[in-house]
């Protein structure tokens, strides 16, 4: 399904920071982002860029010491950071739901299957029929539904749990699903599997669909836009392929440089460095010290995001930086 | 790459690694368990030549961590054999999967890379200078000597771990996912670190991952493993342009690849079998979209891609 132009979740300036003993962590620093229905937008970027802070922020579920420091998210309309507990608790779930990275750990190892998709179920207050339960079980590919019902989550694999728990986020029919690395703890044969049918629920009942990912091979084959973030910050955005196959953002360059490219031959450029340290006060461009581009002026001044016709970049040097004839470029010319 | 003689510089011979587990009193008494044996490693014959990165990939769970770690004898084998330079014991070294866990917290760097280079018998008095030229070997410098693990970054800490591995002078290195636990843009620092020492010193490497592009980027050759056995080995271009297993195809078909749009993928039905109780005939059988009477029968027998020397499958279809 295409995407509808009604904006399911909208995200403003949203500053995220976890105060520790050290003093402030800028995770999320001034992020804008929009999903609209029926689309797959993909944020993607290293550990600590922020991405799943943003996610989490939305649900209203950031760990202690992390708060929303400014900003808003408006949910469907809806002020999430203004909402009481009560209503944020009948907002999870009902309208946006969550999966998370390793369901070993989400499920509840000490209660069934069937209990904890109840429970989901009637905290909505919703009927929860044993015919009901099995056709979930079933939409999401689950062989004997019936007797998996009376499992506890130890007694299937990775592949499955991940599938019970997309069963429990779709079971109150949300129209947003947060995805936080769905597949990362996955092999990649089950990979495929669980993100087929991510794609299939999206295509089949236009739920939107915000999928953090570190995996830029994921991003590319399974979201319609992607927004690049670097420490807090997203630097650039666009439709999948135009980021892609033409990145602008030095960042953006280097990552896919990183990527082995099933080329012999081709090698691997790496980005030299750390990722930024974000208890620090980042002055200009927090990608200044990493960056083969870089021009005085970066290291003072922050860059907002350029909007460039549909697509975003946050570089001083944008207009002034080619990107050469890559293998990227290559990749989607020969399709 | 040199390959000086056709003698391998590490051959396993019909190597088995099992594991047996035995239930306590009550489990045995109460629910009933009986022994277990997990044929995490079920019979593999392999072979690395001097300058060589071999590629074993498969699924977690296949037995492809604990092939590596009997060839470098961590685990000693059930049955079968390690030869090593010509001997038949195993050796070499070993990178780790997790920087993290690896390295003794409790350790300097100086004490980490002091304690091999007292193995290799290197005198006192010159061990920290041979600290300092392993160091900046690979990228650190002198003034990370008496640092502690938590100072470092991931990225680092993956760094003295292949310094570590160089400190014994190793002509074999079994790098079990040595880059899956950092992030994307220090993973290539670390893989190109690797080339560079082979490159320098003719090092072989087994390099265990589960990233199809890495092993792809990285390896001369590779190896496929499922459930305790390889399945399919050959050259790195022969076996991803022309795939001739159908666990190697649906692995292959199942690579989410930057840039390019959704191939016909050949979808795999269900998840690895237990290792404790592997399916007869072929272990491929219960997944294979093809198939037929006699996998279930008999183990396939290796049998060679025509056109294709190195080139090896162990499949029914193929026979």
């Amino acid at each position: 399904m295409a995407a509808g132009n009604n904006e399911v979740l909208s995200i403003q300036g949203l500053e995220v920071s976890y105060q520790t003993d050290r003093g402030p962590v800028r995770a999320v620093r001034g992020v804008d982002l929009s999903v609209r229905e029926g689309e797959i937008l993909g944020l993607v970027g290293e550990s600590g860029c922020g991405k799943s802070a943003t996610l989490l922020a939305v649900m209203g579920l950031l760990p202690f010491p992390g708060k929303v420091v400014g900003g808003n998210v408006r949910v469907n309309g809806l002020d999430v950071l203004k909402l009481s507990k009560k209503e944020l608790r009948s907002l999870r779930g009902s309208t946006v739901a969550m999966v998370f990275q390793d369901p070993m750990s989400t499920l509840n190892p000490a209660h069934k299957i069937g209990a904890q998709m109840r429970e989901a179920l009637r905290v909505h207050g919703l009927p929860c029929t044993q015919d009901l339960l099995v056709r979930l079980l079933q939409e999401v590919g689950i062989p004997s539904p019936e007797a998996v019902l009376g499992y506890y989550p130890h007694q299937l694999s990775g592949g499955m749990q991940q599938r019970v728990m997309i069963a429990i986020a779709l079971s109150c029919r949300p129209k947003l699903i947060l995805a936080d690395e769905p597949t990362t703890a996955l092999d990649v044969t089950i990979e495929a599997q669980i993100l087929d049918l991510l794609r299939q629920i999206n295509r089949e009942r236009g739920t939107a669909i915000a999928l953090v990912t570190h995996n830029l091979a994921v991003a590319s084959q399974f979201c319609h836009r992607i927004a690049v973030m670097y420490a807090g910050q997203i630097v650039e955005e666009g439709s999948v392929e135009e980021v892609l196959a033409n990145p602008l953002h030095p960042y953006t360059q280097g990552l896919i440089g990183c990527i082995p490219r099933f080329q012999k031959g081709v090698p691997l450029t790496p980005i030299p460095g750390q990722v930024a340290d974000l208890s620090e006060n980042l002055e200009g461009c927090a990608f200044y010290p990493r960056c083969a581009k870089r021009e005085p002026v970066c290291e003072k001044t922050l860059q907002d995001l350029l909007d460039t016709g549909g697509r975003l970049v946050r570089c001083q040097r944008y207009g002034y930086l080619e990107y050469a004839e890559t293998a990227a470029a290559q990749d989607w010319g020969n399709e | 790459m040199s390959m000086r003689d056709n003698v391998p510089l590490v051959q396993t011979v019909g190597l088995r690694r099992y594991f047996f587990s035995k239930p306590g009193f009550l489990a045995r008494t109460l629910a009933g368990q009986r022994e277990r044996t997990t044929k995490a490693v079920d019979g593999v014959d392999l072979f690395i030549h001097e300058g060589e990165t071999l590629g074993l990939v498969g699924e977690s769970g296949c037995g492809k961590s604990t092939l590596g770690r009997v060839i470098v004898g961590l685990y000693p084998p059930t049955a079968g054999q390690v030869l090593y330079e010509g001997r038949a014991e195993p050796g070499g070294q070993m990178i780790f999967q997790n920087p993290y866990a690896s390295l003794n917290p409790r350790h300097t760097v100086r004490q980490i890379l002091g304690f091999c280079l007292e193995k290799r018998g290197v005198p006192l008095e010159d061990r920290e200078s041979e600290s300092v030229r392993l160091l900046e070997r690979v990228g650190l410098t002198a003034l990370h000597l008496d640092q502690y693990p938590r100072q470092f970054s991931g990225g680092q800490r993956q760094r003295i771990g292949v310094a570590r591995a160089l400190a014994m002078r190793p002509r074999f290195i079994v790098a079990d996912e040595p880059v899956s636990a950092l992030d994307v843009s220090v993973q290539a620092q670390i893989l190109n670190l690797l080339e560079g020492l082979q490159e320098e010193t003719g090092v072989s490497f087994l390099l265990i991952s589960h990233d199809l592009a890495v092993v792809h980027h990285m390896s001369h050759r590779v190896a496929v493993m499922y459930l305790g056995k390889i399945v399919e080995t050959g050259r790195t271009e022969s076996l991803f342009e022309n795939p001739a297993h159908p666990y190697t195809q649906a692995l292959l078909s199942a690579i989410p690849r930057l840039g390019k749009t959704k191939s016909a993928r050949i979808r795999l039905q269900g998840t690895v079998p237990s290792a404790v109780d592997p399916p007869p005939g072929c272990r491929f059988q219960t997944r294979c979209p093809h198939k037929m009477d006699v996998c279930v029968e008999m183990e396939p027998r290796p049998v060679g891609v025509k056109g294709d020397p190195g080139h090896v499958v162990w499949c029914h279809l193929r026979a």
